[in-house]
């Protein structure tokens, strides 16, 4: 009796529960109609927006939103994929900060794609006029083809787009360099990708293809894989290492307000009065929200003078804004510099915040790391908090793709360390990696299967892809062969991130002069639009030929390139016939049957 | 090229056999024996056409006393017609013709060695104006003996076999490639040491003949800096150079 009273309790307690929730999911799941002027519908949309919103129009920083756009697979109903990111804010503790939008695909199939983009720029601009949106704070997150969208929209909308969150799908188009390089550092936006090996085949092999051309194509891009996550976006453990991320990001093509101007110089003025000893505004909970508010290249530039303040106290603060904030390599380097700082806190406060950056793949904070916890001059508790640092940075990427060889070449080399504890922070890092086998004969813990310094080869050799074939050029793009086609290639290598029409065209010669590598580059630089109009038709064309004299990766670029859809190849016969003559030699590459 | 087109006719594993063969041939180059597919003719033409890109990115000039001294040893040394300038500024284009013209690192910002363009151009660094006359005619010596010996149009056609090399070496799995590009790689750092050093050894006859102190030669390869990476590097280690310039000057004695 008394058992079953409290199985009625529990039943009670859930229902009383899901009663609260269900009401609340219902209510959000309701879409509004967007008109133009003549009362014609644009797009059927869902708004969450935080309660007691300032006003459209308000110009106080502290009191603007940003937006995250938050579109779903084409299984889903509009507005399915704002309950991640609403749930991820609740635990960063930002929810008061952002405006949550979701769209019905234009499409009657469901599947969002590019038919929504003009929708999306003007449900924007109707969020612009309703709330008191900060345009260095729009964001966009998707699964399936709302990755898809997310992924593309913000490629061709770096002017109003920060970063792209995408699940479980990729993208194929990308905008072209014709004569403008891509800037990464000054003016792209960034990317997450998520991929869960527990997702469809066909799903596993798109993000990973996707993944290698946004590479290719030179965007920062954090990609992670998760053992345990299928075809779903609520994820929290990558949710919030996502959202944290992209939340600390601001547009690097738009300046600054006026308002976030003034911000930024209360501490310049503060700087320029160090005689009449006048202080930077006092820190709020241990750091300066007004430049984390700020954020960007801009407030960096004010934090690298904060970091050589002669108050230890400034110094602490502006360390711990770091926390709160992205503000690009330089402020990062500068960051570094603090870690050997003899205030506690400040040292305290940069290594926390060079973590997170490591972990986001800074390579700046990576390698300040990796120095750190390396040097046997060092002492040791010095050592432990940067291989500390070092581990929490490696920790997602242990789990899934080793995006940076260099951290995990560190760490094993840290395996050997005659100091214990420095050992045991290495070993639990690479514990994903390593084999355990426990009871019987064979009893133990040991390094992967074919050793470590293989494996660290095997996870370079990874990430570097096409780059390993440019490991033949000397510096200055010359490649010492004595032959015209290889010094063609390294003079297209070395000019691609400063001349990219050139570097195709030096590229582009290499191939027709046959040499295979640069095949494939050609192939893919046509399928990224780097230096030349994006033509999936001609990649495919070079994949082939690549892969017929035997290159792998252009054979798996080109079932990428079947499987895209784009550039009709299965319209081509000649490209048809050669790859059914292919694929009878190589029936590894022949598609899954069913499909 | 057009061994390609035909091999495309064939099947994969003819096309292969076919390349191999090429290569075998390529190898098959012995360095000491360097077939030259150009005629001695030739090299002033492909020596002009690579001087014109140069000097529409460098600053080069005559020089009273590079002229006096150069056209001292060229009498030693009539195939060619040499020329003499000082270049100073300017960093040669990326897309200037490559092998037309020793050391094979001409590209280089402050050589301490002269340009020597086929078929008889030589172009000197201003830097290199400093040194004293003996050893500016040991520079100039060296320079000529590139030329004369044609090392720019031997390493032309070595770069034309490296190509069929290339071709081959590239048809490797994804991650060989690379690898197999570079043993090509060192086999031609190999053929560009061997060139330095053949320069010098003309270099030690042609200032015996001009009447001048081989001597010089050993003095100006004291001030070498020693090259880096052994197998990645176009000189031999100084030492090798000055071990082998001695050798020279006592066998002709």
């Amino acid at each position: 009796m008394k058992a079953l009273d409290r199985s009625f309790r529990f039943l009670a307690a859930t229902l009383i529960v899901a009663g609260c929730c269900v009401p609340a999911l219902r209510a959000a799941a309701g879409e509004t109609e967007l008109k133009d002027e003549t009362g014609k519908p644009i797009v059927s949309y869902i708004v969450e927006a935080p309660a007691n919103t300032a006003p459209a129009g308000t110009t106080d920083p502290a009191r603007q939103v940003g937006v995250i756009f938050c579109f779903q697979e084409h299984t889903s109903p509009p507005g399915a994929d704002i309950f991640p990111v609403r749930e991820s804010l609740k635990r960063l503790g930002l929810s008061d900060g952002y405006v949550l939008l979701a769209v019905r695909a234009q499409s009657p199939r469901g599947g969002l794609g590019a038919a929504d983009f003009v929708p999306i720029e003007k449900l924007l601009a109707w969020a612009e006029k309703t709330y008191p949106v900060n345009p260095r704070r729009i964001y966009m997150y998707g699964k399936g083809a709302g990755g898809l969208v997310a992924g593309e929209f913000t490629m061709s909308h770096p002017d109003l787009v920060t970063a792209s969150i995408s699940y479980s799908w990729g993208w194929w188009t990308m905008p072209s360099e014709l004569d403008k390089p891509l800037d990464p550092v000054n003016s792209a936006p960034e990317f997450y990708m998520v991929l869960g090996m527990r997702d469809f085949t066909h799903h596993i092999t798109t993000v990973r293809d996707t993944y290698e051309r946004v590479k290719a194509k030179g965007y920062h891009v954090i990609y992670r894989e998760f053992e345990e996550l299928g075809e779903r976006s609520y994820h929290p453990t990558s949710n919030d290492d996502a959202i944290g991320w992209a939340t600390r990001l601001r547009n690097k093509t738009i300046p600054p307000s006026p308002e976030e101007l003034k911000l930024l110089a209360a501490f310049d003025t503060a700087e320029n009065n160090a005689k009449n000893k006048a202080k930077p505004p006092a820190p709020i909970a241990g750091y300066y929200p007004s430049l984390a508010l700020v954020g960007g290249a801009p407030a960096g530039v004010v934090l690298e003078k904060l970091f050589v303040s002669s108050d230890a106290g400034v110094r602490a603060a502006a360390a711990e804004t770091c926390n709160h904030g992205i503000f690009g390599e330089a402020t990062t380097a500068a960051l570094g510099k603090l870690i050997a700082n003899p205030s506690p806190e400040v040292r305290n406060a940069a290594l926390r915040a060079l973590a997170s950056y490591a972990n986001w793949r800074s390579a700046t904070a990576q390698q300040i790391l990796i120095q750190r916890a390396t040097d046997q001059s060092l002492d040791l508790d010095a050592r432990l908090d940067a291989a500390d640092g070092l581990a929490q940075a490696a920790r997602l990427q242990a789990t899934g793709v080793q995006q940076d060889p260099p951290m995990f070449r560190a760490l094993v080399s840290m395996i050997g360390e005659k100091n214990e504890p420095l050992q045991a922070v290495a070993l639990l890092a690479l514990a994903p990696i390593r084999r355990y086998i426990v009871g019987g004969a064979d009893e133990g813990q040991f390094p992967p299967e074919e050793g470590w310094e293989k494996w660290l080869e095997k996870i370079t050799a990874q990430q570097a892809g096409d780059l390993t074939y440019y490991s033949v050029c000397g510096p200055g793009g010359s490649s010492h062969t004595g032959a015209e086609s290889v010094d063609l290639f390294c003079a297209g290598g070395a000019l691609v991130s400063h001349n990219p029409a050139q570097a195709f065209q030096s590229t582009l010669q290499a191939a027709q002069r046959g040499y295979v590598p640069a095949e494939e580059v050609v192939g893919m630089m046509y399928a990224i639009g780097k230096g030349v109009q994006q033509d999936y038709h001609e990649a495919g064309k070079w994949f082939l030929t690549a892969a017929e004299a035997g290159n792998t990766r252009a054979a798996i670029n080109y079932v990428g390139s079947l499987r895209s859809g784009m550039g009709n190849l299965r319209r081509d016969p000649e490209l048809t016939a050669r790859w059914a003559k292919f694929l009878l030699a190589h029936p590894e590459y022949s598609p899954v049957p069913g499909r | 090229m057009i061994h390609i087109r035909i091999f495309r006719t064939y099947t994969i594993s003819m096309k292969r056999f076919l390349l191999l063969a090429a290569a075998a041939v390529a190898f098959a180059q012995q360095p000491n024996t360097p077939d030259n597919y150009y005629a001695p003719e030739d090299d002033a033409r492909v020596g002009q056409r690579l001087a014109t890109q140069l000097q529409t990115n460098v600053t080069a000039a005559t020089e009273p006393r590079l002229d006096q001294i150069g056209n001292r040893l060229a009498a030693q040394s009539p195939q060619f017609r040499y020329r003499f300038f000082i270049f100073e500024g300017g960093q040669p284009s990326p897309d200037t013709a490559p092998a037309a013209a020793f050391p094979a690192d001409w590209r280089r910002l402050q050589l301490d060695e002269a340009i020597a363009v086929a078929g008889g151009m030589i172009f000197v660094p201003r830097a290199l104006l400093s040194r004293d006359d003996a050893q500016l005619a040991a520079i100039l010596a060296h320079a000529i003996g590139h030329i004369a010996l044609r090392h720019p149009t031997v390493g032309m056609t070595r770069g034309e076999l490296a190509q069929v090399e290339v071709q081959v070496a590239s048809r490797a799995m994804a991650d060989e490639a690379p690898q197999r590009v570079h043993a090509v790689a060192l086999k031609r750092f190999a053929f560009d040491r061997a060139c330095e050093t053949a320069a010098d050894g003309y270099a030690v006859k042609l200032l015996q003949d001009a009447g001048l102190d081989p001597a010089a030669l050993l003095a100006y390869l004291r001030t070498l800096p020693a090259p880096q990476g052994e197998d990645l590097s176009v000189y031999p280690a100084p030492a090798e150079r000055i071990e082998f310039a001695q050798k020279a000057i006592g066998r002709n004695r």
